[in-house]
């Protein structure tokens, strides 16, 4: 059984004439440990059906099947509770919170799940240790590079062992070091933890790095291409 | 203009309800600072008006001592009328009883119709529909001649279906007295007088029925040549007798706004306190829209905008908020003038003078203040925010905003706030200017600017202190620690609100306390008599006639009766009273409260029987005078040398009393009827049963006023608390302006952080988890602005009870907190913050998180 499966789902926003398609009947499936990269030109659709496949969502029609229960049809609640336990998510722009510690903010999906505050702040820690932030766990956003925000915010992703982490163009507003050095993080994540991933983007050596690239255009997959897993290691190095 | 249409009326509308709220912010505190306005001008405009029309024609006015013009002396002043027309005239209040049982005031002249007419215009209404006119002397004569005939003006018998023939019964003093209306004026002349509460009678009658015999009020005189006025009036003093004087009648109500300016200046510095607080939503309007679009005005820049341009621009929004704020207040302040009157007017009848409550009118000049009010101060609040945007550099539009700088600046406003404080207390070292304590205000004004400023580091502070206890807790911190400058601004308004409202909650709870304690020092006797009107401080206004003063002497259970006279007399040109009473009766229940010298009660007893007097404490303050000094006080045999034997406590009023022994007063001024008696019983007697014993026997023609000492006490708070009602509802206004600031501030808080919040939301934050965090900063806000208040407004209780106060009606007030209702009250408005923080948390749980954290 996939760990995520969509059927036929369609996005539409806006209504009557001036409505916009975004997503017009895709099907996919995500199997535990995949690594998945979703290409395109922008409008695509791409980030749609993150957000569908990270519950942020609904879609106007189609299913999505996480784990083996649908989660199209959820309320509010119910969603926001499947978001904190089961995803974790990158974004393009960090989006850490600025008033916060970078400890602080990877021990937050902890902390909201009810978890004490001292054994969030420690598995903070940790996890900042394997990404490589540790020396900077009392420093506040503003006061890091994109790079160290970036690796907070894969922390932050992490840190409540997700099923399934979303990322959205996560080396997008990086320099070329520092986008390959998170690149280098999530694959060495995907392989040595078995963190299953799902990622959108522009850049080719990025999608190479993923064992399945998922092309689309106009809110339909045109293309699926499956690579090897040295294949996309050896690309990402 | 097409730019401030498109940057800046474009941009209110879209946000509606910060636009609203401050707009709100500012109507309110308009109308409340035009309220009191209003009232204040009524209270003083309505006894003009009516001065004015009862004065018609006359230009000059003879006048006694408080007691009037002894009919004796008429026949020596026949030289009056080398300058003019002369009539005497007797002229009061009497409770007309119409309209169920509560009556009306209602100003009775009594004239010499025959003279009269030549100072006065009467047009009586012509009920045989000959058309009116201005009677001739005979046949008005006849009307009156009777001694129970009145005319009532045309409005009055409107009001109360009354017509000729009609009876209308009068209560003067402590007398019922039964009138038959021989004639109707028309609304004209004297009859606009407070509204048509006018009625004229023969002065022989006046006198008989205000148990005036032998004596007139005054004698108006109207000049042959206008022009010769100043003249006229030189010559008449240098030529008059000893006891009497020469006056303009407007003096009288010149008199009557110098008696009424300490409290209503106070009334009105109070109100404009809800405008400051919402100042405080401008400037923050203006700084939020400043910072939001500090790329935007980068861009403007960018494309050729000059500096001046954007100063203009936000000044533009500031005058735009400001107009809409004062267009929606001034009508609201007539509005609410309604209730401050009703409010007002009370307080005035009771302590100060009597007068029918005008319905206060709204004219072009309120409307200018209005507007000359808030705009430019509105402008004065945008200054800082606007000067900041229009220093945004072209290249600002590509920067990222600078976070930085907020604890530097937040502790220089700290030292500054101090150093506020500092000047606070000097100013509170200075007299009063004019008798008005300008300098009081002052400082007043700086502890709440001090205040202001050691907001911002206090918010730092208590927020740094906040335990983590929840995910909430740490978020909100973290939340309010960034933003803390900008914070600080509404919890600086909340805080100068809630100041004011603590200073006056301790100043009304001191002055209270004290009252009490006064009353039971003081208030001795079993039983009060006092005549007609509630609390008449003027005898001469009828008063309690001789046959119920025996009557009640000879009361088997009566132990002693002190009778209190007063006259309102002119002491170095303010109104004062003079009093009488029983020096004997006074000492033996010692039934007064020294304040100096040591040895008072030995001083009052010696002052008997010589020229003497004791004065209240006001009376000693405002006119600087102590024990032993002496003071000149006209009596109708001209002015007399008193000295002063002692100060005592005195709460009743602010004008100032002198009272002398009953024997000094009758040698001076002759045997006048009491205003109030106070009754001693014999041991063992039972109040309640003497008090319903002598109202039995009075029968129906008189009514008095009968109460027992706990009565009294008990009518005498009522009358306190009535006269600090207002201030308290000036007090919510502000305190409602506050939190319409939280609200705001808040809310736009909400809309900046959008993407942080949907970043949260999608981590998992749930709607409860956000709902509990944005009140949990509503809460932080609420209780920091709550414990500056309480500090500030302890400071400025100080200055009320210690310097305003003092400068203002010259009472020794015991500091004392009422920590019950300060604690209730505080806890009140924590929990409004609390509510007012639900709408904010509604906005941010209304972000969609996927469009916010998608959408760059």
């Amino acid at each position: 059984m996939p760990l995520l499966s969509v059927e036929q789902v369609s996005k539409s926003y806006g209504a009557g004439d001036s409505a916009v398609e975004a997503l017009r009947g895709v099907t996919l499936a995500l199997a535990r440990g995949e690594f998945v990269a979703v290409v395109g030109p922008s409008g695509c659709g791409k980030s749609t059906l993150l957000h569908l496949c990270g519950a942020m969502d609904r879609p106007t029609a189609g299913r999505v099947v996480f784990g083996g229960e649908r989660i199209d049809a959820l309320g509010d609640d119910a969603l926001t509770k499947f978001r904190r336990e089961r995803l974790g998510f990158v974004f393009q722009f960090f989006n850490l919170l600025p008033t916060l510690t970078l400890r602080e903010n990877i021990a937050l999906p902890l902390l909201l799940a009810g978890e004490p505050a001292s054994r969030a702040l420690a598995r903070a820690g940790e996890w900042a240790a394997r990404v490589g932030v540790a020396h900077r766990l009392e420093h506040r956003p503003p006061q890091l590079s994109g790079g160290e925000m970036q690796r907070g915010a894969i922390a932050r992703a992490l840190v409540h062992e997700p099923w399934l982490v979303i990322a959205d163009e996560p080396t997008g507003n990086l320099d070329s070091e520092n986008g390959a050095r998170v690149l280098e993080l999530l694959v060495r994540l995907n392989r040595d933890e078995g963190i299953t991933l799902l990622l959108a983007t522009h850049a080719p050596d990025v999608a190479a790095a993923a064992g399945r690239i998922v092309r689309m255009r106009d809110g339909r997959i045109e293309g699926i291409e499956h690579r090897t897993r040295e294949g996309s290691a050896r690309a990402a190095l | 203009m097409p730019l401030f249409r498109w940057f800046i009326l474009r941009r209110l509308r879209q946000e509606p309800v910060r636009t609203t709220l401050t707009v709100a912010g500012i109507a309110l505190g308009v109308a409340v600072g035009l309220a009191i306005r209003l009232a204040n001008a009524s209270a003083t405009a309505g006894f003009a008006a009516s001065l004015d029309a009862v004065a018609g024609r006359t230009s000059l006015e003879i006048v006694g001592p408080g007691v009037g013009v002894s009919e004796a002396r008429l026949a020596s002043l026949g030289w009056l009328r080398e300058w003019g027309e002369v009539s005497p005239v007797i002229e009061g209040d009497a409770v007309a009883e119409v309209g169920g049982g509560r009556g009306e005031l209602l100003r009775v002249l009594g004239a010499d119709i025959l003279r009269d007419q030549s100072l006065r215009e009467y047009r009586l209404l012509d009920l045989g529909g000959g058309g009116d006119a201005e009677p001739d002397a005979t046949s008005f004569l006849r009307l009156l001649v009777d001694r129970d005939a009145i005319v009532i003006a045309e409005r009055f018998a409107g009001r109360h279906r009354l017509g000729i023939g009609d009876t209308l019964v009068l209560r003067i003093g402590d007398a019922r007295l039964p009138f038959t209306v021989r004639g109707i004026l028309r609304h004209d002349g004297p009859a606009r007088a407070a509204d048509g509460s006018f009625a004229l009678m023969d002065i022989a009658a006046a006198q008989l029925a205000f148990g005036r015999l032998g004596w007139v009020d005054r004698i108006d005189i109207r000049l042959d040549d206008p022009g010769r006025l100043e003249e006229a009036e030189t010559a008449i003093a240098a030529r008059l007798p000893g006891g009497l004087a020469v006056q303009r009648p407007e003096r009288r109500g010149r008199q009557v706004e110098t008696m009424l300016a300490a409290f209503q200046f106070n009334l009105a510095a109070l109100s404009w306190i809800a405008l400051l607080v919402g100042l405080f939503l401008v400037y923050n309007t203006v700084s939020t829209s400043v910072i939001a679009r500090r790329a935007e005005v980068g861009m403007l820049r960018a494309l050729g905008t000059s500096r001046r341009r954007v100063l203009g621009l936000f000044l533009g929004e500031a005058t735009a908020l400001a107009i809409a704020g004062s267009a929606i207040g001034i009508p609201l302040g007539r509005l609410f003038a309604e209730t401050a009157t009703a409010l007002t007017s009370a307080t005035v009848t009771t302590l100060y003078v009597a007068r029918a409550a005008a319905t206060p009118s709204l004219h072009g000049v309120d409307v200018v203040i209005g507007f000359a009010v808030g705009v430019p101060l509105s402008l004065l609040a945008a200054a800082a925010p606007a000067i900041e945007a229009s220093r945004v550099a072209p290249l600002d539009a590509l920067r990222p905003p600078q976070g930085g700088g907020a604890e530097p600046r937040s502790r220089r406003a700290a030292w500054c706030g101090i150093a506020l404080l500092a000047l606070a207390a000097g100013a509170s070292r200075l007299g009063p200017v004019n008798g008005l304590p300008i300098f009081g205000f002052g400082a007043a004004l700086l502890v709440l600017l001090g205040l202001s400023l050691l907001v911002p580091a206090a918010l730092a502070g208590l927020t740094a202190r906040l335990p983590p206890v929840t995910v909430e807790a740490r978020l909100a911190r973290a939340a309010i620690a960034a933003a803390v400058p900008r914070l600080s601004i509404s919890v600086a308004a909340l805080a100068v609100s809630l100041a004011m409202m603590v200073a006056i909650a301790v100043l009304v709870g001191s002055f209270r306390e004290t009252v009490i304690y006064w009353t039971h020092q003081t208030l001795r006797a079993d039983l009060f008599v006092s005549a007609g009107r509630r609390s008449s401080l003027d005898g001469s206004q009828g008063g309690i006639s001789p046959e119920l003063e025996t009557t009640i002497r000879l009361d088997p259970d009566v132990a002693a009766v002190d009778p209190f006279r007063a006259l309102s007399v002119t002491f170095r040109d303010r109104l004062v009273v003079l009093g009488s009473g029983d020096f004997d009766v006074l000492l033996e229940h010692g039934a007064l409260v020294f304040k100096a010298p040591a040895d008072a009660t030995a001083r009052m007893r010696r002052a008997r029987g010589r020229d003497a007097v004791v004065v209240s404490e006001a009376f000693a303050r405002r006119f600087a005078l102590g024990p032993g000094d002496h003071v000149d006080l006209p009596t109708p045999e001209g002015e007399r040398r008193f000295e002063i034997a002692a100060v005592y406590y005195d709460y009743s009023t602010d004008r100032g009393v002198a009272v002398m022994d009953r024997g000094t007063f009758a040698r001076h001024f002759g045997e006048l009827r009491p205003a109030s008696l106070a009754i001693y019983l014999r041991e063992g007697a039972d109040p309640e049963a003497v008090r319903e014993r002598l109202l039995s026997g009075l029968g129906g023609r008189h009514r008095v006023f009968l109460r027992t000492n706990a009565a009294l006490r008990a009518e005498v708070l009522r009358i306190f608390d009535a006269t600090f009602a207002i201030t308290y509802a000036l007090e919510l206004v502000a305190i409602v302006v506050a939190m319409l600031g939280v609200t705001a501030t808040l809310v736009t808080l909400m809309l900046e952080r959008r993407r942080e919040l949907a970043v949260l939301r999608l981590v998992g934050t749930d709607l409860r988890q956000l709902r509990r965090m944005v009140l949990v900063e509503a809460a932080v806000l609420g209780g920091s602005g709550a414990l500056a208040g309480l500090a500030g407004g302890l400071a400025l209780s100080l200055i009320l009870v210690y310097v305003i106060n003092v400068q203002s009606f010259g009472w020794t007030i015991q500091f004392h907190v009422p920590a019950a209702f300060l604690a209730q009250a505080l806890l009140i408005v924590f929990a409004a913050t609390l509510v007012a923080g639900l709408y904010p948390a509604r906005v941010a749980a209304g972000f969609m998180p996927a469009r916010e954290v998608a959408v760059e």
